[in-house]
């Protein structure tokens, strides 16, 4: 254990996402949490932190990851909840690897679970006296719907645009056995389906769900011990808000800010990135965000989605598991999700939906405001 | 705004003025900065442009243009707007952003770049005996 020791992402697990009204919280995450513990191949006593990321809804608030790591086992680690509303188990895993990197432990465990009721996403924040709420405010589609316009009517692109991306997602996630949606939909069906806030039309929404992710992280040293063909977690950077006179404080957060800080960390581009997960919690998610990371110029996005540019046989796939829009998001277990799928794909093993020559990978996982950014390479 | 019994007040959560003559424009309460001279929706203690502690209450400009906007068709949930309706991001004159429903015209005639103007919006409750009234931006200008 040093002092800026290389960060190695030693296993991951799922449990797959969807409804599953007889499981509890715990249970979703413990299978996940197995699932890592097996993947990387070392025991639960082993792990030497645990990091929750989780939001909040159905179940018990406070001690959730107390109890749910202690049913992995107790040995004594320091266990901490983390909530970074749907970036709740990026911003874990960044902080596992902050205290490896630090020398503080050898090996990390993040879990990210959630279980959601269905419905409409009210936006986070302050409205305690429901203002917004009456008045029909703060609506998550909206949300997104607003950056949607602003973006047509700054650079012309189409409400086809946004269809194809919820079109290619589908398909993508017809290739994930761990995908809530798994089957495919053609764009007149995605411009058919219900209107929700214009131009997003239902479809374009990613669900409400029930899941489990779970990603073990360890030193170089101690990875050295028990696999060849290690991921590393190569940069990592998070940010929130920026001010701004000139600009609406709309969005996600500041994507194009902290992926600069992401790729000087890691020592490399846009260009070097083959395959990428971003937050699509609805359709403008994707084509905003690669404008965002640099593999576009501002306002291209559109027609590169259109033209297939983010196909898995693409010049930048993403989201090659099918995204929040299919795969699912339960908000908590989301980052952990992406980073799972990242991870598979630069280890080879994503079968049907595997990127060839992926060799660098991105995840951009964001939460009402705050945005993570992390990089991975082999 | 409808004529109606008791006196208008104005909805919980948001601040603004209610003025007397119908013929004067309500507008949204505000905070500036003494030092930079920035402009918050909202009630602020620090200035976001420059740090500096202690803003000014002030009124803000009723005039404004839609930066971005959305037609809502899906009711949520406690909303007392029935859809289609519109929601916007209003860049008001002296500077600030604001979120609000646009009123006084047809949902698809809303465009970015509209000029806008506050208006009042009756929301059809009582309170203590009192009307409560939201705020809405609709289409206008100076003139208007």
């Amino acid at each position: 254990m040093s002092i800026g020791e290389d960060v190695v992402v030693l296993g991951v697990g799922l449990h797959p996402f969807g409804r599953f009204p007889t499981k509890s919280l715990d249970d979703l995450a413990r299978e996940a949490g197995l699932a890592a513990l097996d993947d990387a191949g070392i025991e639960f006593n082993q792990v030497e932190a645990g990091y929750l990321g989780r939001v909040g809804g159905t179940g018990p608030p406070v001690g959730v990851g107390m109890r749910i790591f202690g049913e992995l086992g107790q040995h004594g680690i320091p266990i901490t909840n983390i909530e970074l509303a749907c970036g709740s188990s990026s911003r874990s895993l960044m902080l596992a690897a902050d205290a490896i990197r630090a020398g503080s432990v050898e090996t990390a465990m993040v879990i990210g679970a959630e279980k959601m009721e269905r419905g409409m996403l009210r936006v986070g924040g302050v409205d305690s006296d429901g203002y917004a709420s009456l008045m029909g405010l703060n609506v998550m589609p909206a949300a997104y719907a607003m950056m949607a316009q602003r973006h047509m009517s700054e650079f012309g692109t189409k409400p086809e645009h946004f269809a194809q991306v919820s079109v290619k997602s589908h398909r993508n996630a017809m290739h994930n056995p761990n995908a809530q949606y798994r089957v495919a939909i053609t764009l007149e069906e995605v411009l058919a389906s219900r209107m929700v806030c214009e131009p997003l039309t239902l479809y374009q929404c990613c669900p409400t769900s029930d899941g489990a992710s779970a990603v073990i992280l360890a030193s170089a040293s101690f990875a050295r011990r028990h696999t060849n063909t290690p991921v590393h977690l190569r940069a990592w950077a998070g940010g929130s808000p920026v001010y701004s006179r000139e600009r609406s404080p709309q969005g996600e957060g500041p994507t194009g800010l902290v992926a600069r800080r992401a790729y000087q960390k890691a020592g490399i581009g846009p260009e070097d990135v083959r395959v990428t997960q971003v937050h699509d919690a609805f359709t403008p998610g994707e084509i905003l965000t690669i404008e965002e990371l640099g593999y576009v110029k501002p306002g291209e996005g559109g027609p590169f989605v259109w033209e297939g540019g983010t196909e898995i046989t693409g010049r930048c796939p993403v989201n090659t598991d099918g995204g929040l829009l299919s795969r699912g998001h339960p908000m908590g277990a989301t980052g952990g999700a992406m980073v799972t799928e990242v991870v598979r794909q630069l280890r080879g093993q994503a079968g049907p939906r595997q990127v060839a020559g992926a060799r660098a990978g991105l995840v951009q996982n964001a939460g009402i405001g705050g945005v993570n950014v992390l990089i991975f390479n082999t | 705004m409808t004529a109606g019994a008791g006196t208008p007040v104005a909805i919980k959560g948001a601040a603004f003025t209610i003025p007397a003559d119908p013929a004067e424009r309500p507008q949204l309460r505000g905070s500036a900065c003494p030092s930079c001279g920035a402009r918050f929706a909202g009630q602020r203690a620090i200035c976001l442009g420059c740090g500096h502690r202690g803003l000014d209450e002030c009124l803000l400009s009723p005039l404004g243009v839609v930066w971005t906007f959305t037609i809502v068709h899906q009711k949520p949930p406690g909303a007392i707007l029935e859809p289609p309706y519109v929601i916007a991001q209003i860049r008001l004159q002296d500077g600030p952003f604001t979120q609000s429903i646009v009123t006084g015209c047809s949902v698809t005639d809303v465009r970015v770049g509209m000029p806008v103007v506050m208006t009042l919006y009756d929301t059809d409750r009582m309170s203590d005996g009192d009307r409560v009234v939201a705020f809405a931006f609709r289409p206008g200008t100076d003139a208007t």
